[in-house]
């Protein structure tokens, strides 16, 4: 899976911008709801202050209306006027009813006049409205058997005397006055004995209320105060409304209708406030409450659109406000971003033109962060040196590769030297080979002839001769021997070269090798009158694994040279270890001068012996050194020695020793 | 290692900035400290049967408002005091719960007697009292909050139901301590108004369970009706003796006061049906948020009218805080008239002129099986007045006063002994 490679520009916005967004979010949504939970108090509280002095409004109105009825009822005028009334009445004796009228009349009329009472009654036992300070329909007739028997007023009058207790009405329409709307509080009248005379009743025309109801202050546009009672289970209302003028007494809602909720709430008899539709189905701020004494539904409400007309463009404010912080803290972001990347950017950009090999770019110097301008500074330190480096690569270059010309040069003319070297060689070799076929043809040549001489040089010495003669023929004899070995060794040396000699590989007993060694080399030691002494202890060596003839050849050459070269003595010693067995010849000769042993061993080097009157060949010891090392053995010579010439050989131990 | 640190930083950046946007709100906010709610009635001595369910309805229902979250976002702290059915103790555990457990309103008291020793301490250190029990009235204190029913809303109702049913001759008995005493001047008054007369009135001390003289009365008088304000379990022996001098229900019905469900329990139901009873709940009366309050009790246990109106002192109080955002006293009684409540008993508002709540007066007759049939209930919500219109402030002011200095400055004839006899119960 690849990793999305996303700019730093781009990542800061992501990064600011998130942690900004998330927190500014946070933030707004805290403070706005906090906001709008305090505006929605702020709102409740002014509807419940609102609603609390309407329903006082109303509450004060009737509590004094009710202490002015029982004023009234206590007023000594009226209860002293009261039986005298009752019984002028009861006797149609009009001059004095209107006597007593009239007095109580002006009596009552401040009372009327100071606390918006429209009418005062007087009503005795049997419900006779004996007294009305209005005289309207109503007047001299029955409230229990007359024509308005089933009014508020009647009512209440009833509940006054039967309860012997102040009783309120409801408000309704009252029929005597023209049908407008009434309440009436009864108060039981009683007399000075302490028994019931009757009731006071007063009759209220309700526009107190309605002032009351129609005061929108703190309302605003839409708010208003609902009051309604419920009537044969339907909401009735009592008032108009600020949005439908005629609803008192005309419009009602159905009780078990969802609308209009808290006006149910309220006719339950319960307080509080909330959230609800009102009668028109429209969302609103509503407090309720319940007034007793009217059995009145009363609700103080107002449009939720209206009430959150400020949240609504505060809302607005604090959308914009967020989105404005956004904004400028991206902005800010991108900038940032922007700051920190473009230097990186220049080094970018310059890296990528260094990687062109262009060495001579130069990261110009931005007001950065200290570290970029750090980075900075180093990259151009490490351009300039790159710079010098690369001019010093450059001069090393061209010189490379002038020498690198000369030594193609050098090795083609090395190359020709080699072909021809190789050539020279080969013609070397064809030269050797013509000369070591040549050589051993020669000897075999040589020998054919030689033998005839070495014959018939023996047949000579068979015969009788006489001394001269005898001593010529032993000089051919001993030319011959000579020529004979020089011939034999040419051609061992002729053989060698051509790789025409193979050796054996066998075991071989020292003991019988150094036997059969003295037995050849007594006559000769005898003539150079030297000792011969062989190892005491070859009997006890193990077995040599080598080519016993070759082995032997090298012996009697070793022996005869220690002879020849010898003063009076030579030693055979030997000793072996687990792998090699040494083999010492020793003679007390004039030793070989040390710088001389390299020549020892190349071909016809005699060491200055040449002329000597010692005969040799001078090529036994580069045989006897290539049989060695054919045989895996090798051959040398003490150079420390004081006295005498010691050559030695090693021979391989035969390890495993067939059996014979 | 260090790269890794690098590619994770960021978010740890905005995991911790997240964190700290988020949790700041929360630190903002503290825990308010609890709202402390005393309780004081009797929880020994002879109130104790009659107070015990009260208070308990009364703990359960604040309870309940711990249950739904508290008030205002604190939680209710209740600390009980028991009054032990004496004045003094009343008086003194109401100041211990309001200075030494800094509560700012007491749910309390039964008696009249626990009241007006309570009422001074209230009023000295500007806390409230609910009371939850039907009284005489001809008391105003702003500093009692009355949830009971007033002199106006059971005893002249009841009256004047039972001379227009009944008859107009009464017989009164009561036991002889302040309410009685009070019932009987307002009955005097209102009876007369009506025509109707006393033919007898018997006073007997609290705990003197001896009633053969009224009994020996009334079999002599043979009033129409007698109105009954004896107190407690005096009642059972009451009954006895009226049973015993062959005066039943059927001829002479009785109109008792203060004749409690749990009283009842003592009586055999055949001794005590056909007589009255005159309170403003009865348990078999079904009306709206009937089941808010139920719940909180065993479904076994006997409701009283008191047990209603402490839990309708509860609702009226948690209103009164909820919309004054306050449990300042004063601020509470400006407030509290503005709250109407859905009760067992109807519709209850405070009234605007007083501390009382508008109730309904309600009769019940007892049957056969020793329960409750409503016969009579106001048609309304009656206003309370605690001071009838019959009777002036000072005539009730003066009357009150004599019968202080007649019981040696106490409420009740025999207040000294009521501690020493368990099954006495007083109102």
């Amino acid at each position: 899976m690849r990793a999305i490679r996303v700019g730093l520009s781009l990542q800061m916005v992501l990064l600011f911008g998130l942690l900004t967004a998330i927190a500014t979010i946070v933030l707004v949504a805290f403070i706005y709801s906090e906001y709008r939970n305090s505006h929605q108090q702020q709102v409740q509280q002014q509807i419940e202050h609102t609603l609390q002095s309407q329903v006082n409004a109303i509450r004060n109105h009737i509590r004094l209306q009710k202490s002015e009825t029982i004023d009234i009822s206590q007023d000594p005028l009226v209860r002293t006027i009261m039986p005298l009334l009752q019984h002028e009445y009861a006797h149609h004796n009009g001059d004095k009813y209107r006597e007593l009228n009239q007095k109580l009349r002006t009596g009552l009329t401040p009372r009327m006049e100071r606390n918006h009472i429209y009418d005062i009654f007087l009503i005795d036992l049997q419900g006779e409205i004996i007294f009305t300070m209005t005289h309207e329909a109503d007047f001299a007739t029955n409230l229990v058997t007359g024509p308005f028997r089933h009014s508020a007023l009647a009512k209440a009058t009833h509940d006054a005397m039967d309860q012997i207790q102040p009783q309120i009405s409801t408000v309704k329409r009252y029929a005597p006055s023209n049908n407008a709307s009434a309440l009436f509080i009864a108060v039981p009248l009683m007399g000075i004995n302490g028994r019931l005379l009757g009731v006071v009743a007063i009759q209220n025309d309700a526009s107190h209320l309605r002032a009351i109801a129609a005061n929108y202050t703190n309302l605003g546009a839409s708010g208003e105060t609902v009051i309604a009672s419920s009537h044969n289970n339907t909401t009735l209302m009592m008032m108009p409304l600020r949005h439908d003028a005629d609803a008192a007494f005309r419009r009602t809602i159905k009780t078990d209708s969802a609308i209009a909720m808290p006006m149910h709430l309220a006719l339950q008899g319960k307080s509080g406030h909330g959230f609800w539709n009102d009668y028109r189905d429209i969302p609103v701020f509503a407090a309720w409450g319940y007034v007793p004494e009217l059995q009145w539904g009363v609700v103080v409400k107002i449009d939720q659109q209206e009430a959150l007309r400020e949240l609504q463009s505060t809302r607005h404010l604090i959308i914009l406000i967020t989105l404005g912080i956004l904004l400028v803290v991206i902005g800010l972001a991108v900038l940032f971003g922007r700051f920190l990347t473009y230097p990186i950017e220049q080094l970018s950009i310059a890296t990528e033109r260094v990687t062109r090999g262009d060495f001579n770019t130069k990261v110009p110097t931005i007001h950065g962060a200290l570290e970029i301008h750090q980075l900075t500074d180093t990259f151009n330190l490490m351009l300039t040196h790159m710079q010098q480096a690369s001019r010093s690569i450059e001069a090393s270059f061209f010189q490379i590769q002038k020498q690198k010309k000369q030594l193609e040069s050098a090795l083609q003319q090395a190359s020709t030297a080699q072909m021809e070297a190789e050539i020279s060689r080969t013609q070397a070799e064809q030269a050797n080979n013509a000369k070591t076929e040549f050589l051993s043809s020669m000897s075999h040549e040589l020998r054919t002839p030689l033998n005839a001489v070495l014959g018939f040089g023996q047949i000579l010495e068979q015969s009788p001769l006489e001394a001269k003669q005898e001593k010529c023929v032993r000089h051919i004899l001993d030319g011959g021997h000579h020529l004979l070995n020089l011939v034999n060794d040419v051609l061992d040396l002729a053989k060698l070269d051509s790789g025409k000699i193979a050796v054996k590989q066998e075991s071989v007993l020292l003991g019988s090798l150094c036997e059969e060694c003295a037995t050849m080399m007594q006559p000769l030691a005898s003539q150079y009158g030297i000792t011969l002494q062989f190892p005491a202890n070859s009997e006890t060596l193990p077995p040599l694994r080598a080519d016993a003839f070759r082995l032997k050849q090298v012996m009697l050459n070793l022996i005869s040279n220690g002879i020849k070269y010898g003063d009076s003595q030579l030693t055979i010693e030997t000793l072996a270890d687990d792998n090699m067995a040494r083999i010492w010849v020793h003679n007390d000769g004039d030793p070989i001068p040390t710088a001389k042993h390299d020549q020892l061993f190349q071909p016809f080097s005699r060491l200055g012996r040449e002329a000597g009157e010692i005969e040799g060949s001078g090529i036994g010891l580069v045989i006897s050194k290539r049989l060695m090392e054919m045989m895996g053995g090798a051959i040398g010579l003490d150079a420390d020695v004081a006295t005498g010439t010691t050559f030695w050989i090693d021979v391989p131990i035969d390890r495993d020793p067939r059996p014979t | 290692m260090n790269t890794r640190l690098s590619r994770i930083f960021p978010w740890l950046l905005i995991t911790g900035g997240v964190a700290i946007v988020l949790c700041a709100p929360s630190l903002l906010h503290t825990t308010p400290p609890p709202i402390r709610v005393g309780i004081l009635h009797a929880f020994t001595g002879t109130m104790a049967s009659s107070e015990r369910p009260v208070a308990e309805m009364t703990r359960r229902a604040l309870e309940q408002i711990n249950t739904t979250g508290g008030l205002l976002g604190r939680r209710i702290k209740i600390f009980t005091a028991d009054s032990a059915s004496t004045e003094t103790q009343s008086a003194r555990q109401a100041g211990r719960l309001i200075r030494q457990q800094k509560v700012d309103v007491i749910f309390g008291c039964w008696t009249s007697a626990c009241r007006k020793a309570v009422k001074p301490v209230v009023e000295r250190h500007h806390k409230l009292l609910f009371y939850p029990v039907q009284y005489e009235g001809f008391e105003q204190s702003d500093a009692i909050i009355y949830t009971g029913t007033t002199a106006n809303q059971q005893i002249i109702p009841a009256l004047m139901w039972s001379i227009k049913h009944l008859g107009k001759r009464i017989y009164l008995v009561g036991s002889d301590y302040i309410f009685p005493r009070m019932t009987s001047l307002i009955i005097h008054r209102y009876a007369n108004a009506k025509g109707a007369t006393i033919v007898g009135e018997n006073f007997v001390p609290l705990g003197d369970d001896n009633f053969t003289a009224v009994a020996e009365q009334i079999a002599r008088l043979k009033p129409d009706v007698i109105l009954n304000s004896v107190n407690g379990s005096d009642n059972v022996a009451l009954i006895h003796a009226l049973r015993h001098h062959g005066i039943r229900s059927k001829h002479t019905p009785m109109l008792s006061f203060s004749l409690d469900a749990y009283q009842l329990n003592k009586i055999t139901p055949a001794e005590i049906a056909g007589d009255y009873v005159a309170w403003s709940y009865f348990p078999t009366q079904n009306i709206g948020g009937n089941s808010d309050f139920k719940h909180l009790l065993d479904p076994k246990s006997i409701v009283t009218d008191p047990m209603v109106s402490a839990w309708v002192a509860v609702q009226l109080w948690k209103q009164a805080v909820e919309k004054s955002h306050s449990t300042n006293p004063e601020q509470l009684q400006s407030i509290l008239h503005n709250i109407s409540l859905h009760t067992p008993e109807g519709k209850e508002s405070m009234a605007s002129d007083n501390q009382h709540l508008w109730k309904h007066a309600r009769i019940a007759q007892i049957n056969p099986a020793g329960d409750f049939n409503l016969v009579w209930q106001s048609p309304q919500p009656i206003a309370p007045m605690p001071y009838p219109s019959l009777i002036s402030y000072e005539e009730a002011a003066n009357m009150e006063q004599r019968l202080y200095q007649q019981w040696h400055q106490h409420w009740s004839a025999s207040d000294e002994i009521l501690p020493v006899k368990p099954t006495r119960e007083t109102q």
